[in-house]
């Protein structure tokens, strides 16, 4: 279990944390929801055993952050948002140069670098220079250093930043399968649709507090609201009268050629309310999610979207 | 590998050494060393060889020779370390690789002591590399074992000393370039401080030895020289000061070698048909030794050791502790990084 409680940090003047509290099941995928500099990564620095809050405490897996940082840092997988890696190295030296500075014995290091390329999916890469690696294959790379002492607890801080989408369905792919493996993990990011396919449990960071967490379930109070924006070829006035009857539907919003209507649940309010336009035979051209659940969640904790804290 | 074997292999002089070498600019680097010490030789060789009039005079080259490679040598590793150990952690740290580092089992004295050695190593490296031309000393003659041994000792604990200012300032920087900035004043106040102070203090009168305009004190490493010119040092704070700039504890082992090539000694080394040499090449007296007080009968390059031992001592534990205040340690609260 990694816990937080009223963790502080301040540099200079500027409070990068004020008040964040938190609990992760061991075993669970947390994602730490916020906009940039609301202090995601002050937390995951001080977690990782990287900082020292100015007040408040820590632990990972029961061993207190504060008293033991460096056991904590061997038993924490850290990946930073920003991560530099060494030129003139091969990506096999460079996984074999951090496992002998973890000291693991040399006769294991050849086989584990090479369990480790082919778990974050670049078994063929062993060789290439790590510089002429891409930004996602760079994060795999990183992904792997930070599995090298087989920590229990990994954190990612941005793990899809500047990911092109390809890249984002493999990271997504391979934190399934971290967590399969029994990993508990940290992910930040303020890109929420990525995180909610990938966590189990949220908290959501603003202005250096944590002003809620749990899982999805319990931070929408049991509510699943879904927004769909559904463009279509007739009178928005008719789609609109179509809808009115729909028992899913919250709230209906016309546009220029398109409505907005939130609904309660996703799969079958959205067949509903297909169904519904159809049999008032109001064209539909298309149909898109807008937002999502956490979204709507963020928006109501912090009384911002999630771009405009950003 | 054995926990002594454990205890001492240092991951980041392995890494750091493999990538160094694969850079162009290592071999860039190796290519001007050794061209400037060939060219360097060859220049004082025909200087030497120009300027004697005999056979006997020939081989007091070989010490003219080695004064001058040393002088480039030396100019050459206080050109290069700086340079190379400066940007060696804050460079890290730009890179973003040192809290990578630090989250490993790897401490941070190991990393200060890595990326030190590793850069020392490579000036090391250096030096085997020039021994070809460097045995070209050995080749002309007139320079003992024990001298070039001490010379290349006090040019090795330069190297140490600057290697060890400049990583302090690698650990405590936020850049490279203004870790290697401070590196290159520190070592210029290093070299040049001491001695613009201690002259200073010669000038005001303060234990002043000067006769005639050449400075006396006349003490060869053998003892004293019987010259007309010695007068006796009545302060030891100017070449106390002295002794501290790399450039005269080395000057003077050298001038004093030198000198030993015109006192009798030397005869024993070239036979007594050499006798001539020494007062003809041999003018002014070194000064290289304290006559008086508690450090009575000390050679300044014993008293530079000295320093710079402890100043290099001083420097990597100050690197360490900075490094140290860069993530939390259990027994001392750190200051933590942004």
């Amino acid at each position: 279990m990694i816990t937080g409680t009223h963790l502080a940090r301040a540099f200079g003047a500027r409070m990068a944390l004020l008040d964040c509290s938190f609990e992760i099941d061991t075993g669970a995928v947390f994602g730490l929801v916020g906009p940039n500099g609301a202090g995601k990564t002050t937390t995951l620095r001080i977690l990782a055993g990287l900082l020292q809050p100015t007040s408040g405490t820590a632990s990972v897996d029961g061993i207190d952050v504060l008293a033991n940082p460096q056991v904590v840092r061997e038993r924490v997988g850290w990946m930073p948002d920003f991560f530099g890696v060494y030129d003139r190295m091969t990506a096999r030296e460079y996984l074999t140069f951090y496992a002998s500075c973890y000291r693991i014995p040399r006769a294991r290091v050849g086989r584990l670098a090479a369990d480790l390329m082919d778990l974050v999916g670049l078994p063929d890469r062993m060789d290439t220079p790590v510089e002429s690696l891409s930004r996602g294959m760079k994060q795999r790379l990183c992904l792997a250093r930070a599995l090298i002492p087989d920590p229990p607890v990994l954190l990612l801080d941005e793990p899809a930043s500047g990911l092109d989408p390809r890249a984002r369905v493999e990271l997504r792919e391979l934190v399934r399968e971290l967590q399969s493996m029994g990993k508990t993990m940290v992910i930040s990011s303020h890109i929420l649709p990525e995180l909610a396919e990938m966590c189990s449990s949220f908290g959501f960071i603003d202005d250096g507090r944590m002003v809620a967490s749990g899982t999805l379930e319990e931070l929408t109070g049991g509510r699943d609201r879904t927004t769909l924006r559904i463009n279509i070829a007739a009178d928005v006035h008719d789609a609109q009268v179509a809808l009115e009857g729909v028992a899913q539907v919250i709230a209906i919003r016309p546009g220029d050629g398109w409505i907005e209507v939130d609904v309660h649940g996703a799969a079958e309010a959205t067949s509903a309310v297909l169904q519904a336009l159809l049999a008032a035979g109001v064209t539909v051209t298309a149909v898109n999610p807008v937002g999502s659940s956490l979204e709507d969640v963020f928006l109501r904790v912090t009384g911002q979207p999630l771009e405009q804290s950003a | 590998m054995t926990g002594i074997a454990s205890a001492v292999w240092n991951p980041i002089i392995a890494r750091e050494a493999r990538t160094r070498m694969r850079s162009k600019r290592a071999a860039f680097i190796l290519f001007c060393w050794l061209a400037a010490l060939g060219v360097v030789a060859v220049l004082a060789y025909r200087s030497a060889a120009n300027q004697s009039q005999s056979v006997a005079a020939l081989a007091h080259s070989g010490v003219t020779v080695f004064g001058a490679l040393v002088a480039v040598v030396i100019a050459l590793v206080m050109l290069l370390v700086p340079g190379l150990v400066g940007g060696s952690i804050a460079g890290e740290r730009e890179r973003q690789t040192l809290d990578l580092l630090l989250c490993t089992r790897v401490r941070p004295w190991r990393v200060v002591i890595g990326k030190l050695a590793a850069s020392l190593a490579f000036m090391g490296f250096l030096l085997v590399a020039s021994l070809p031309i460097l045995s070209v000393v050995a080749l002309l003659g007139g320079i003992a074992w024990g001298d070039i041994l001490i010379v290349a000792g006090l040019g090795a604990l330069t190297a140490v000393t600057i290697g060890s200012m400049s990583i302090l300032f690698s650990a405590i920087s936020r850049g490279p370039t203004g870790a290697i900035v401070c590196s290159y004043v520190a070592m210029f106040i290093l070299l040049v401080a001491p001695l613009l102070l201690g002259s200073y203090l010669l000038a005001q009168g303060v234990g002043s030895t000067f006769n005639g305009g050449v400075a006396s004190g006349g003490f060869g490493p053998g003892g004293p020289i019987t010259s007309p010119a010695i007068l006796p040092v009545q302060s030891n704070v100017p070449p106390l000061l002295m002794a501290m700039s790399p450039g005269m504890a080395i000057g003077s082992e050298v001038a004093s070698i030198s000198d030993q090539n015109c006192s009798p000694g030397v005869i024993t080394r070239f036979g007594s048909g050499f006798t001539s040499i020494s007062n003809s090449n041999c003018g002014g007296v070194s000064f290289d030794r304290i006559t008086s007080g508690p450090l009575n009968g000390w050679h300044l390059w014993q008293l530079y050791a000295a320093f710079a031992v402890t100043l290099s001592t001083l420097c990597v534990c100050l690197a360490i502790v900075g490094l140290r205040g860069r993530v939390p340690w259990p027994r001392r609260v750190g200051r933590g990084g942004a």
